[in-house]
């Protein structure tokens, strides 16, 4: 378990009082608070390491290329892949844009289809799209049931795609797909899966491997690290055959009037100066987390969902959407209070202190499929304790009691 | 919930003014914020002027508080005067510029927003020859929302 006590003294932000009243921030699906250790790494990096990586051999650029690729190696374990399967990004939307533009680009053509779900991010939905309107190629979306979980029904859209790009963790409905059940179903058909990480990847142990999924994408900034870093992971047989995304420095070992030679993996990938203090915090909170334990923090966020959802259902005539087990979902409770709308919902428990999210969560689609307006959110991380459910839960009721 | 500054917003969401549906009306707009929220207009025209004006749909407290002021201010008014209500006129209406909440901003300026459109399409094309009706519930959109992104 947990000792969040412990834990939110490395919080500086849980300090904070909004509005006259302790912060409670309940918005991790959007973005996670920061813990000093992360803060200081990157303090640490502008204050004495700063130089540009892989271009000099002096000091300082050798410490900071060092820092660097220490930060691969310890995003490449916390995953379970291999350091030159890591490509940095600035977040898991140009993670999951890279195969798009490269992939996707040189391997699907007129006629194939592509599948995806309903439940995905905008960021994994409309990438496909597109490609899919450029190549002539059929996009095949997997729907949800009422429940929020992808029936088998659907499935057969996987086995006749050449690429299937699924979200691991649904971040309006929780839900955890069965990726590993998708990838098998995938390559026995053939065909490639693209799995996004960005609500998986900071709240359960993921093992790439495992899953056997061929790219993985996630983002750094929704699981301690800051902001402007993410993570694309690729088979390295199919990274190797892939076109570079974008061209510059650091990907080309051979420039020439006549042509080019790429670099190798992972560096192909990262054209330009990369985000050297982004990786370096991402690195440090993944230390942060593996000091906790990710079996850990997947407790202690089932506990804090069973908590929450309980309390949640007490309130008169609200809709919680998605499983109602929380062994089957991460820690996302989005829900609709008739009669109340949860931008006004959001507003009014800011005064009080607690950041809630309102709206469609960048995932207008499944809003659509399941015929709900726009949505309230709260989801939790390691800081977040049984006690602040508590507060919440009075001051929904006190709100919805004013507003009717 | 104790008074908060939003009290007057909180009290026109639970006495809403003009808040209904309208049985024949001469021009109606369905408007959808970026948020998600969507409000129509009903309006009666007379002579160039708003003879009555109603709204409905699925918004927030804050875009009912500035529908209830907008649409009871402007009753009576002609269509070029309507569609020449700017920013600070608003404010004037609702007694508040969300200056200290711009996240909010949209959601006030939508309801008059909407108004206007409606406005504008009576002038150019006269009254609805198909008058449109609220959606009462709202339903899965995926096959029409598919069909326009050209997705089977
Ligand atoms: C499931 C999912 N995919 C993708 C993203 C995009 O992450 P980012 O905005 O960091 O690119 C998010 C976060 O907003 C997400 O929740």
């Amino acid at each position: 378990m947990l000792n969040t006590e412990e834990i939110r003294k490395d919080f500086p932000i849980l300090k904070r009082k909004i509005n006259g009243h302790p912060l409670v921030y309940l918005d991790n699906g959007a973005t996670s608070q920061k813990p000093i250790q992360v803060i200081n790494s990157i303090v640490d990096y502008y204050e004495n390491h700063n130089a540009n990586v892989h271009r000099g051999v002096h000091t300082l650029s050798a410490e900071a290329t060092e820092m660097y690729e220490e930060a691969r190696k310890k995003v490449a374990k916390f995953i379970n892949a291999e350091p030159e399967e890591i490509i940095f990004t600035k977040n898991a939307s140009e993670a999951l844009n890279l195969v798009a533009y490269t992939y996707g680009d040189s391997f699907i053509s007129q006629g194939d289809s592509i599948a995806t779900s309903i439940m995905e991010h905008h960021s994994g939905f409309i990438p496909w799209q597109v490609l899919a309107k450029k190549k002539n190629a059929t996009l095949e979306v997997m729907n949800v049931t009422k429940e929020g979980e992808i029936p088998e029904s659907e499935y057969s859209k996987i086995s006749k795609s050449k690429l299937t790009s699924i979200v691991h963790a649904s971040n309006v409905l929780g839900t955890i797909n069965p990726v590993k059940e998708f990838a098998k179903l995938a390559h026995e058909n053939e065909g490639v899966i693209l799995v996004d990480g960005s609500q998986s990847v900071p709240h359960l142990p993921v093992d790439v491997k495992d899953l056997d999924c061929d790219f993985f994408a996630f983002t750094g900034h929704k699981m301690l690290g800051p902001t402007g870093i993410g993570v694309l992971y690729g088979k390295k047989e199919l990274l190797e055959k892939m076109p570079p995304f974008l061209y510059g420095g650091e990907m080309v070992v051979d420039a020439k009037v006549e042509g080019c030679k790429w670099n190798e993996i992972p560096h192909k990938f990262e054209a330009g100066t990369p985000n050297m203090a982004g990786t370096i915090g991402l690195g440090a909170a993944i230390d942060y987390l593996n000091n906790l334990g990710m079996e850990n923090v997947r407790a202690h966020e089932v506990e804090l969902l069973s908590h929450a959802t309980k309390a949640l259902l007490e309130i008169e005539g609200l809709e919680l959407y998605g499983p109602k087990d929380p062994t089957q979902r991460t820690g996302v409770l989005t829900f609709n209070i008739p009669g109340l709308s949860s931008i006004d919902l959001s507003s009014f428990m800011d005064e009080y202190g607690f950041a809630i999210r309102s709206g469609f969560h960048c995932a207008q689609p499944v809003h659509e499929a399941l015929g709900i307006l726009p949505s309230a959110r709260i989801s939790f991380y390691i800081y977040n304790t049984k006690e602040e459910i508590d507060a919440l839960i009075p001051k929904i009721k006190e709100v919805r009691k004013a507003m009717s | 919930m104790s008074e908060n500054r939003y009290q007057k917003f909180v009290e026109l969401f639970k006495n809403p003014l003009n808040r209904r549906e309208m049985e024949n009306p001469d021009v109606t707009h369905e408007g959808r914020n970026t948020c998600g929220d969507t409000l129509m207009v009903f309006l009666k025209i007379k002579d160039g002027k708003i003879e009555d004006i109603c709204y409905q749909g699925a918004f927030c407290a804050f875009s009912n508080a500035s529908a209830s002021q907008v649409t009871e201010f402007i009753k009576g008014m002609n269509l070029d005067d309507v569609l020449a209500i700017d920013n600070p006129k608003l404010f004037e209406l609702i007694g508040d510029d969300l200056s200290d909440n711009p996240h909010r901003l949209s959601c006030i300026l939508f309801p008059l927003n909407t108004i206007k459109k409606a406005c504008e399409k009576y002038k150019e094309n006269g009254p609805d020859k198909t008058p449109q009706k609220l959606k009462k519930d709202i339903d899965c959109h995926c096959d029409e929302h598919n069909a326009e992104l050209g997705i089977q």
